[in-house]
């Protein structure tokens, strides 16, 4: 099921990228290549929930408008401090406690982190984050857990 | 119009790279240059592909160029990962501001 599911999704991409539906050789070679990548991902065996978490796609689209204004906020402060003349940044390490147990949420939340400009996130263990900010303001951020609880909502709807 | 929106767009994408660049430059240490490397993957492409969509005329590309911003904003944290988990494995140390004790 999720093999199909796979597979049309592969058909529909192909059809986005090359535009063309009318050629029969490029349609041809377009069904040919999904039905080997989707053999070759059946086999690797990473046809599965990791790899296509599709109940949590809901919440995840109603995350994306939020994560990108933090982005942009997150940019905002880290181009300032870019051209002001003195130094305003005061770099460190801390290490952030993490709640989220489910493999694609933790990706999630380190994925987001690393994007938002002013935190990186470094090492990921089973239940922390090493995390390098570039001010006290975006370590706040992080420690106020608003992200988190956001990513949460979404894996209790998913799991 | 659409015009204009492009050029604005195009431009505050391209201060943004710049700001960027400056930011690389100027910033004292390796974990600290991530972030505004940073800004230059988020912002500033998603402003310049944005601002190119205007001025194409087919869909087809249009969906490419949003496929690319899609795809750049998946792959660079984890290539910033990537590299600043490198860094912090071979033991290399933050930049401490020096003059005043700050905690």
């Amino acid at each position: 099921m999720r093999a199909l599911f796979l597979f049309l999704a592969l058909c529909a991409f192909w059809v986005l990228l090359s535009g063309e539906i009318q050629s029969a050789y490029l349609m041809g070679v377009g069904v040919f290549c999904c039905a080997i990548t989707t053999w070759f991902s059946v086999r690797l065996e990473i046809v599965g929930d990791e790899g296509q978490p599709t109940r949590g796609i809901r919440p995840f689209i109603a995350y994306l408008p939020w994560l990108f204004w933090q982005v942009v906020l997150a940019n905002v402060d880290v181009i300032k401090r870019v051209w002001r003349p003195e130094r305003s940044i005061e770099p460190r390490f801390f290490t952030l406690p993490v709640q989220v147990r489910h493999p694609v949420a933790k990706a999630l939340y380190a994925n987001s982190i690393t994007l938002t400009p002013g935190t990186v996130a470094i090492q990921c263990d089973d239940s922390s984050f090493l995390v390098h900010a570039l001010t006290d303001e975006a370590e706040q951020a992080l420690r106020s857990g608003d992200m988190e609880q956001r990513i949460q909502q979404m894996e209790e709807v998913s799991v | 119009m659409s015009d204009l929106i492009s050029w604005v767009l195009l431009l505050l994408g391209g201060f943004i790279a710049l700001t960027a660049a400056i930011g690389v430059l100027r910033f004292p240490d390796f974990y600290s240059r991530l972030h505004p490397a940073g800004t230059g993957d988020t912002l500033a492409q998603f402003l310049i592909m944005i601002g190119l969509l205007p001025l194409i005329g087919s869909w087809v590309d249009g969906v490419k160029l949003v496929m690319i911003t899609l795809l750049l904003f998946v792959t660079t944290p984890t290539s910033t990962h990537a590299i600043s988990q490198a860094a912090h494995l071979e033991g290399l140390l933050p930049w401490k501001r020096e003059e005043k004790s700050s905690g």
